[in-house]
């Protein structure tokens, strides 16, 4: 066997073995994102995003390492941005500091809101470590996900971060929603297997038309294994300011500039990164035409 | 083998490849140098600063940080202006402040906009040290008309900032942009609106 | 030497200081007068990649180091007032976070070069040994400046690294507190990693390296066929028959291979930096919070098939210090390599079916273990109720201790399956792969 055609097995090897345990993998409920997603280019929506952010956010969370000015990026100017953005401070050089102290924040809410200028980049929500989503994803599906929940102290009750500590600032432009459990088990009736059981979920699961989650349980029951499979969603009982649709959108706008404040270069890293590897590219090729002109000299 | 070298042709190959050689080095070092500029945060701190003057009364200095240096924000008296007028030409460095460092929009003679308020940097011109204020007449000697005094290497100041011959510094204390709004007086932005 | 070596030069100044100081000497036996074998393939560029790798982290950090703040209160607000307020600070930190992931994958590749074609074997030995300090000294220097930024994952990973000292019997406890400075990782081990990262490591990793060079140029280098060209020499010239100048026709042919490297960095850097959170850790833009252990502490993935053999090995004795074993051997077995290797060739080329089996088999548990030290043991599920006699039902756990015996078994049975490896002829002059002949004719393209 050639070396070459050894590397290609063992490579195949490799990938079969890693594919294979993607098939095997397990984890915890597995949630399903709703919504749209807004475009990192979209001003406007940048900019509704930050009015959401300002109104509703900094009155308890800070994001100290965002400064105002640079909030021209988003197509505003200085003077738009002290008369419509800035009610902490005047200096428009100034971060995004919190207007509430710490020492209020720990008293009323047991836990300081922590700072939300990198949120967007690491939000990974450990409760749902089984789905694969990247941070801005999360983060939005988080703030899609407050529910009602009368067994909490603020009231609420998240389905990306069970039993957080912040309430559901937004209610007023969402309205209330109420979370839907529904359990499948092979009762021996309509269910006769837990296969059945568990293709019955999964479809009520792919269906919904809310943020949904899927969980799988194993409890015994007199010796005997139970499997139970439960579908959450989420309805809406009280109607917001914004239809579900607009508040979708809201949320998006709001993670959009979330990520801006996460990362404010990004746009000019990635136009850089274009004007990079164009230069690279040719000195590639400068490179090998140097290379060859030089080993002409070899065998 | 093949042929012998060509000597030339090889050259304008290293010439050729040297092009985008040198750019793509150039594009490596640029960020690294450019990152020693002041940063977002130093420029934030130098921002314009803004100064109440309503209690500033005549004869009264006060002391303003700007940049991280001292301005001195004076409203002379009409006796201490007329003091500083009358020094002769003579006893002055630079007396119509021709080398000296002063925004276009002052006047000459006072070196400031209105006759009674000066603002300019309490920082010698010589090595950097901020002087004292020495403004009672006679204070240092019979002719003194009141002014400020640096007691790192002896250089003289009088109340309109500028610097008396036998001076170690070559120039009077620079003036800085400043706007005057009624009572708000705002260090770091210009009467023209410029920035400093 | 330097002052009898007639200078190369014609300008007066180089002419003055090649009087006083080995310039030119240097240059030669180095550069134009250093014979590299000519049948370098693309396993040969990453030597000099890993060179410059390490000066691009080198001057990368001098420059994150003028404003990071290597204090528990302000680290993980320097790195963020380094990416938004530093003019490029953006950039220059992605580089480095880049730099510092692309140096393992570097010296990765670097070192499977020398198991494939037996760069450990005799006379380089020594060379091999420099190597391996550099990969210790490397892995020590990641691990070092991986705290540095001070999110969650910087302080976890150090805390369960330090701790994993405190296994060792009788002294371990009282070890790792004086590692760390304190009772548990704090402003004290920061400002003190901080020194080994930015000044002491980087030092002893710069002699190593010269070193290195330097056991390379004493013997000459090895080439894909493993065969020594010194044994063909020109009679007149003395240069070896299948050598050419290192200079120009290596330093033309490592700038490719450098363009290339740079593509690939330059496209991570400007359109991937976190690399889906393998290169920058999602967790870690969270502020280290010591009341708060995050659900999943993994190391960085340049370190996880090591981790997965800790996490492998059970506890014995009521200790875990057998895992520790386990996975510091793991690392230094690789320095035994030059006498375990009792075949009669050096390069794979030439091995029989035993060997080249033996080598798949360790790369893959290699890759595997690697893959498993990223996820947690529970990525695989459990066997059924039937395993409760066991001491986990977790699958992962078991296939990891499977792929730690393969990748032991590489290593102890060596001695035996490199002898009994049935091999074939090694050339006498070097070639181009299997797809030329060994005798080349001038004719013959690459």
């Amino acid at each position: 066997m050639t070396l070459k055609k050894f590397f290609f097995a063992l490579l195949a090897a490799v990938s079969v073995a890693s594919m294979a345990t993607t098939a095997l993998a397990a984890g915890g409920p597995e949630v399903k994102f709703v919504g749209t997603t807004a475009s990192r280019t979209d001003a406007e929506s940048l900019q509704r995003g930050a009015r959401l952010f300002v109104n509703h956010c900094l009155s308890c969370h800070s994001a100290q390492y965002m400064r105002y000015n640079k909030l021209v990026d988003l197509g505003l100017t200085e003077d738009q941005i002290k008369l419509n953005l800035m009610f902490t401070t005047d200096k428009i050089g100034e971060t995004m500091k919190v207007a509430m102290t710490a020492k209020d924040a720990k008293e009323w809410f047991g836990a300081i809101p922590p700072d939300l200028s990198v949120m967007a980049r690491s939000y990974t929500a450990a409760a749902i470590e089984g789905s694969s989503g990247s941070p801005p994803d999360v983060l939005a599906a988080y703030l899609r996900g407050f529910y009602q929940d009368d067994s909490r102290e603020t009231g609420w009750n998240n389905m990306v971060s069970p039993n957080i500590a912040m309430p559901h600032v937004l209610t007023e432009l969402s309205g209330v929603n109420k979370l839907v459990e529904t359990v499948f088990k092979a009762d021996g009736k309509e269910l006769k297997t837990d296969h059945e059981a568990e293709a019955k979920a999964k479809a009520v699961f792919i269906a919904a038309q809310t943020m949904s989650s899927f969980e799988h349980h194993v409890d015994k029951k007199e010796g005997k294994v139970v499997n139970s499979y439960i579908v959450k969603t989420l309805n809406n009982v009280t109607p917001g300011l914004m239809t579900p649709q607009q508040f979708d959108i809201a949320m998006a706008d709001l993670v959009n500039f979330m990520s801006y404040v996460a990362e404010p270069h990004k746009a000019k890293r990635i136009q850089i990164g274009i004007i990079m590897m164009f230069l690279l590219a040719f000195m590639l090729a400068a490179a090998i035409w140097l290379k060859k002109e030089f080993w002409k000299d070899i065998h | 083998m093949s042929g012998p070298v060509n000597k030339s042709r090889r050259n304008t190959v290293i010439a050729v490849a040297a092009v985008p050689g040198v750019i793509t080095g150039a594009a490596i070092v640029a960020p690294l140098v450019a990152s020693l500029a002041p940063s977002e945060r130093a420029k934030a701190a130098g921002a314009p600063v803004q100064v109440d003057i309503s209690a500033l009364k005549p004869g009264e200095k006060l002391n303003v940080e700007w940049r991280g240096k001292v301005v001195w924000v004076m409203k002379r008296t009409p006796e201490q202006v007329a003091a500083f007028e009358a020094i002769p030409a003579s006893q002055l460095t630079d007396p119509d402040s021709k080398k000296s460092i002063q925004p276009g929009y002052v006047n000459a003679k006072t070196r400031s906009i209105t006759p009674e308020l000066i603002v300019m940097e309490g920082v010698c011109t010589h090595l950097g040290c901020s002087p004292t204020s020495k403004l009672i007449p006679g204070e240092l000697g019979n002719d003194w008309p009141g002014g400020f005094y640096c007691p790192c290497h002896g250089s003289k100041f009088d109340l309109a900032g500028r610097v008396f011959t036998g001076s170690p510094a070559p120039t009077n204390l620079v003036i800085p942009p400043y706007k005057v709004d009624g009572t708000n007086l705002v260090i770091g932005i210009g009467q023209d609106g410029k920035e400093a | 030497m330097a002052s009898t070596t007639p200078s190369m030069f014609t300008n007066p100044v180089l002419k003055w200081v090649d009087a006083r100081f080995p310039m030119t000497g240097m240059i030669k036996e180095h550069l134009t007068e250093y014979y590299a074998p000519k049948n370098f393939n693309f396993w040969y560029y990453f030597g000099s990649l890993a060179l410059m790798v390490l000066v691009l982290q080198i001057v990368t950090g001098i420059f994150l180091t003028m404003n990071y703040k290597p204090d528990a209160a302000y680290a993980f607000g320097s790195v963020e007032y380094i990416m938004r307020d530093v003019d490029y600070g953006w950039l220059i930190r992605y580089m480095h976070s880049t730099g510092a992931s692309m140096f393992f994958v570097v010296v990765y590749l670097h070192m499977c070069r020398g198991l494939l074609y037996g760069s450990y074997r005799k006379p380089r030995e020594l060379l091999w040994i420099f190597g391996m300090l550099i990969y210790l000294c490397l892995m020590a220097e990641a691990f070092f400046g991986y705290l540095l930024p001070w999110g969650q994952m910087s302080f976890w990973g150090a805390q369960v690294i330090v701790n994993i000292f405190s296994a060792i019997p009788f002294i371990g406890p009282e070890l790792a507190v004086w590692i760390r400075g304190d009772y548990s990782i704090g402003d004290a081990t920061l400002n003190r990693f901080f020194a080994f990262h930015v000044v002491a490591l980087p030092l002893v990793l710069i002699g190593l390296v010269a070193a290195h060079i330097l056991a390379l140029h004493e013997v000459g280098s090895n080439n894909p066929d493993g065969i020594e060209i010194k044994k063909n020499k020109d009679p007149k010239t003395g240069i070896p028959l299948d050598g050419i100048a290192f200079h120009p026709y290596y330093t033309v042919k490592d700038i490719v291979g450098v363009v290339v490297f740079l593509m690939i960095f330059t496209a991570i850097i400007f359109f991937m930096p976190e690399m889906g959170g393998y290169f920058l850790e999602y967790n870690n833009f969270v502020p280290a919070d010591p009341l708060k252990t995050p659900a999943h502490i993994a190391p960085v993935w340049y370190f996880t098939p090591y981790y997965s053999i800790l996490r492998a090995v059970p506890p014995m004795f009521g200790s875990q210090f057998p895992g520790v074993i386990a996975m510091g051997l793991s690392t230094m077995i690789f320095f035994a390599l030059p006498w375990l290797d009792r075949g009669a060739v050096k390069s794979i080329r030439y091995r029989g079916n035993l060997y080249k089996s033996f080598f798949a088999m360790f790369i893959f548990c290699f890759i595997v273990l690697g893959y498993l030290g990223v996820k947690p043991t529970s990525v695989w599920g459990q066997f059924g109720d039937w395993a409760s006699f066991m001491d986990t039902k977790e699958i992962a756990t078991w296939g990891a201790r499977l792929l730690t015996i393969g990748y032991f078994a590489f290593f102890f049975l060596m001695p035996w399956y490199t002898k009994a490896d049935k091999t074939k002829p090694e050339p006498s002059r070097v070639t181009f792969g299997e797809k030329a002949s060994p005798a080349i004719s001038p004719m013959a393209a690459e």
